[in-house]
């Protein structure tokens, strides 16, 4: 025992001389407070269903743009979206420091399932991209032009995200701003008060703080101070504003603002979606076109859980022990490498990704469910639910390479878990499960195994009562 | 989530813990408080036990806990941070300013109060447990719901930031 020992067994006591009297025996609220906590993520699962919904829809029933008989003009929803970056950068190998502003025009033919997005960065340059398929799950894009968009970074470490990256084209709000991600219903917690974005609009405020550390090359751990807003328009959810606030005291400063300027319905010329001229970026296989797979029943090797996919009961000692039990007991990755999301608060839902040793990866969302613990509510990307006739629940599998067999299990309305397997190997398709109705779809798990029975994909969510 | 309100924020339907609950409390209810001040400080920590018994008392693995003393402290850690991040919004936007929230104790001096309020919430159950009762990391991580690792971890973190002001 030593000085230093000494003096902070001094400093805990009188800290802890210093309690209050205990409180009197408290009276409990009844078990429905629980659903105060869950009300967001049944939001995020409802909103995955209602993409992945549409998305199966769509492949089922391939409905034509809507066009207007007389003049060949197809309906479109039309949206602009300005972007402002600016980077202050006291670091050590600063990247893109000063100001950076972008535009974002995006034409949204949900019905024809087509979709441009021309970029405008403040250099002059142009990008521009045309996807096709689904919004969130485009089956081919186009492109030509390159972004000029130079992220702000301290050597490796980006500070902000370029929205015109990726695959998928931005579209800024519901049904769409990303399937993955949860947004300001999620997150964050709303201000009282009255608020107004930028430009002046009536508006609800939903803001996250989190407070972290970083560690810089030379070892210096520093705080790292984040705040994101969300302005709402109060009719229709939509988010008129984001700004997403970064600061690391003395080494950066960052603040990226997103605003929606214009978002109408409008009727344009179908040459504005014509993929002529561009070059073909990417071309995938949604793996759906109108073949059935019928699913056989087998006895279901795991229980899905009741408020989360999985685990039931839920876990209590937190994000990595919960990520590590998945891996295990459902995956049977044994040596996952678990990596948490180094932004996500301690106590805040977090994105973990999963590494097994052969290098498959996936990504799971875990959430603390008040003192119940902690449940895991995405798997992967939103599972493609759909209704096959007679209203089977039908699913849309990933096209997974290695995947000969996906193995599905269900946790129905009334808490039972069921499960069905099918043969995946050279056969894209629609699988459904025969007699189990897709409203009767409470929690969803698909995994993938390769011949020799080994999972190497999955996917999950939630979605009915 | 209230971060101050107490039971007395929730209104409407209320139901009284059942005579095993009400007992387990009043039993560890000290403890827990003692512990809640380490978190959080001596003005709020009761509302955070009141607040954490409501909470783990209305869950489902209460009924079925084989250590509900553990689960009681487990649950005022989580509504510590449950509280800390509440704090922290609440001042964030109000001050606009991105320092961690005051350690309010006057029989502390101010540069240890600041060095205690730079520490998790994880952190100062660690410090609080190990050095309150003597436990050893292992109770502590049961108490705490993690590893001895990162009882161990956080701790030497901890030992770190306030040996500045200590020594």
């Amino acid at each position: 025992m030593n000085d230093f020992d000494d003096r902070l067994r001094q400093l805990v006591r009188t800290i802890g001389e210093a309690a209050p009297p205990p409180p009197q025996v408290p009276d409990l609220p009844p078990p429905a407070r629980r659903v105060s906590w869950r009300g967001p993520l049944i939001a995020l699962a409802a909103f995955a269903m209602a993409i992945v919904v549409f998305g199966v829809a769509r492949l089922l029933f391939s409905p034509g743009s809507e066009t207007s008989g007389d003049t060949g003009l197809v309906t479109v929803r039309q949206q602009v979206v300005e972007i402002t970056l600016v980077a202050e950068l006291s670091c050590d190998q600063p990247v893109g420091a000063g100001t950076s502003t972008l535009r974002i025009e995006t034409w949204a033919d949900f019905g024809g399932g087509r979709f441009r997005q021309l970029a405008t960065y403040s250099d002059g340059s142009v990008r521009d991209r045309i996807a096709l398929g689904d919004l969130n799950y485009p089956t081919e894009t186009y492109a030509k032009g390159q972004s000029g968009l130079v992220v702000p970074a301290c050597g490796d470490d980006l500070l902000a995200g370029d929205p015109t990256s990726g695959p998928n084209v931005m579209f800024f709000n519901p049904p769409t701003e990303s399937p993955n991600a949860p947004g300001y219903r999620q997150l964050g917690t709303i201000v009282p008060g009255e608020h107004a974005d930028s430009t002046g609009r009536p508006a609800l405020l939903y803001s996250q703080v989190i407070d972290g550390s970083g560690v810089a090359g030379d070892g210096t751990e520093f705080q790292i101070h984040q705040v994101t807003d969300w302005y709402v328009d109060e009719a229709t959810g939509d988010v008129l504003e984001k700004t997403f606030e970064q600061t690391a005291a003395g080494r950066y400063e960052v603040l990226q603002t997103i605003v929606v300027t214009a978002d109408e319905v409008t009727e344009i010329d179908p040459a504005t979606l014509s993929t002529d001229s561009y070059q073909q970026e990417w071309s995938g296989d949604d793996g759906s076109r109108g073949l059935r797979i019928d699913a056989e029943p087998v006895q279901p090797s795991l229980r899905l859980g009741s408020s989360a996919i999985w685990p039931e009961p839920l876990e209590f000692a937190g994000s990595r022990v919960l990520a590590r039990r998945f891996a295990e007991e459902v995956l049977g990755w044994h040596s996952a490498v678990i990596t948490l999301d180094p932004e996500a608060g301690a106590d805040a839902p977090t994105w973990v990704t999963l590494v097994d040793g052969q290098g498959y990866e996936l990504e799971i969302l875990v959430t603390p469910v008040g003192a119940d613990g902690w449940g895991i509510f995405q798997i992967g990307d939103p599972t493609g639910l759909g209704v096959a006739p007679l209203g089977y629940a039908s699913i849309a599998p990933e096209a997974v390479p290695a995947a000969t067999q996906a193995t599905i299990h269900v946790a129905d309305s009334q808490g039972a878990t069921k499960a069905w397997r099918a043969d995946v190997a050279e056969r894209p398709g629609i699988i459904v499960l025969p007699n189990f109705q897709a409203s009767s779809v409470h929690t969803l798990l698909v995994t993938y195994q390769d011949a020799d029975g080994y999972t190497v994909a999955a996917s999950g969510g939630q979605f009915g009562p | 989530m209230s971060a101050s309100g107490g039971v007395g924020g929730y209104l409407g339907l209320m139901v009284v813990m059942d005579e095993t609950s009400a007992d387990l409390f009043s039993r560890h209810a000290a403890e827990l408080t003692r512990f809640a001040t380490g978190l959080v400080g001596p003005s709020e920590a009761a509302d955070v036990v009141a607040d954490a018994m409501a909470r783990v008392v209305a869950s489902r693995v209460w009924e079925r806990a084989s250590n509900p003393r553990a689960l009681m402290f487990r649950a005022v850690l989580f509504e510590a941070r449950m509280f800390h991040r509440a704090h922290r919004r609440r001042f964030s936007r109000e001050a606009r300013v991105s320092q961690r929230e005051a350690f309010e104790m006057p029989e502390i001096e101010p540069e240890v109060a600041a060095a205690v309020a730079r520490l998790s919430p994880q952190q100062r159950a660690v410090v609080f447990l190990t050095y309150w009762d003597d436990l050893d990391a292992r109770t502590v991580a049961v108490l705490c719901g993690v590893s001895e690792g990162t009882v161990r971890k956080q701790l030497g973190r901890a030992r770190k930031k306030l040996r500045e002001v200590l020594t």
